[in-house]
């Protein structure tokens, strides 16, 4: 990094590493279908809005075949920012009429 | 109180009782000069010799040749050299003893300033340093906005030249609003017929947004091996923090790109993956690339 040079500069960019580190890889394709049913809601709803709640929900199926298959560290989905498995969850109640 | 005799010995003073007691003299200096010599000539009152020896001690006759008070003591010059001799080794003894813990203290702190210096940096994240403290974005960050507020976020990817691996996002581009949390795919493709260690990083435009961007797991700074011929798709879970909404110097932001660019594991001459352990002792790439990558190569 350059020590000093970039001081006072606001600019320069410091990619800083994920919170939670690196996914492992999905050698084996594990958990590829509930990814391409994520991909095909996305790409259905044209991304002219938010991500569509449906499909956070089906993130939220990818990423518990993650957990279930050891590809991810569980945890609970309030730490995800993701709805919960129970009814009332937090990412229903933005209201999708406002855009 | 028992008057103890003093003798004045060119201006030295002997606690002649203690002498007497225990063969030890307190002595602040001691002259070569042998002492009996100075004492065989009586001084003069008027004498620069004079003064000392009349210097008014308790219960001393200053006019009593000083041998003959020695003799009347018991004290001897070789009494006098050897508690001179005692008192020098002492204190050489002394400033030895000071020297060397002085040395093993150094010694002992160009050690510990190691450890002791990146747990600094980890703590503060001091020149740079990532923060690896395990999960830090706690769950209330990562509320969504309860404002109109949307952020396209489009997928670029690239590669570096030496790495025959053909890598894609699989969306274009995917809208959030600010502490929602978002999941987006790429593919990489190992086209060559060997093994490779590829090693990812990323990059977000514009500049600016780059402290309100966190990534929650995604498959950057890690070395990724992809058997030859091999396909896999990798997660980036991220999200936009919720605060990037009332920072007014961000109004204007609409549209980020963000860039994942792969790079070979740098490899020594026999082939062998080296890797560098960073300042919070992980393992790394030697060769993890920290400046901005050119998009469209």
């Amino acid at each position: 990094m350059s020590f000093g040079g970039a001081s006072g500069n606001a600019k320069v960019f410091r990619p800083t590493p994920p919170d939670r580190g690196s996914f492992p890889l999905d050698h084996d394709g594990e958990c590829q279908a509930h990814m391409q049913v994520y991909l095909d809601c996305l790409r259905s709803s044209r991304s002219r809005e938010r991500v569509p709640p449906d499909c956070r929900l089906l993130a939220k199926e990818y990423l518990s075949c993650r957990m279930e298959r050891g590809l991810m560290l569980k945890d609970e989905w309030a730490n995800l920012g993701l709805p919960e498995d129970k009814k009332g969850s937090r990412v229903a109640d933005v209201p999708e009429n406002r855009s | 109180m028992p008057r103890i005799p003093v003798i004045q010995i060119h201006s030295y003073r002997v606690s002649a009782a203690r002498c007497v007691r225990q063969r030890r003299c307190e002595l602040r200096h001691l002259s070569t000069s042998p002492i009996a010599s100075a004492a065989e000539h009586p001084t003069a009152k008027d004498s620069p010799h004079a003064t000392m020896f009349n210097t008014p001690a308790s219960g001393i006759d200053a006019n009593i040749p000083l041998a003959k008070r020695m003799k009347e003591l018991g004290i001897t010059v070789g009494d006098l050299q050897r508690e001179h001799a005692r008192r020098e080794q002492l204190k050489n003894r002394t400033s030895g003893y000071y020297a060397l813990s002085l040395l093993v203290g150094t010694l002992a702190l160009s050690y510990a300033s190691v450890p002791f210096y990146r747990l600094l940096c980890q703590k503060t994240g001091w020149a740079g340093t990532p923060i690896a403290e395990g999960a830090t974005i706690t769950p209330d960050r990562l509320i969504p906005v309860d404002s109109n507020r949307k952020i396209i976020v489009r997928f670029e990817s690239d590669v570096s030249r030496s790495l025959p691996w053909k890598f894609e996002p699989l969306q274009r581009q995917v809208t959030v609003t600010p502490g929602e949390t978002a999941l987006a795919f790429f593919k990489a493709t190992n086209l060559s017929n060997q093994d490779i260690i590829g090693v990812a990083t990323y990059n977000v435009t514009p500049d600016q947004i780059a402290p309100y961007f966190s990534k929650i797991q995604c498959f950057c700074f890690e070395q990724q091996q992809l058997r030859a011929g091999e396909q896999v798709d990798m997660p980036v879970f991220f999200f936009i923090d919720p605060d990037f909404d009332i920072d007014p110097q961000m109004k204007h932001i609409h549209e980020v790109v963000l860039n994942y660019t792969f790079f070979k594991a740098k490899t020594n001459a026999s082939g062998q993956y080296l890797t560098v352990p960073d300042a919070a002792g992980n393992e790394i790439a030697s060769q993890i690339p920290i400046a901005v990558s050119s998009s469209g190569a």
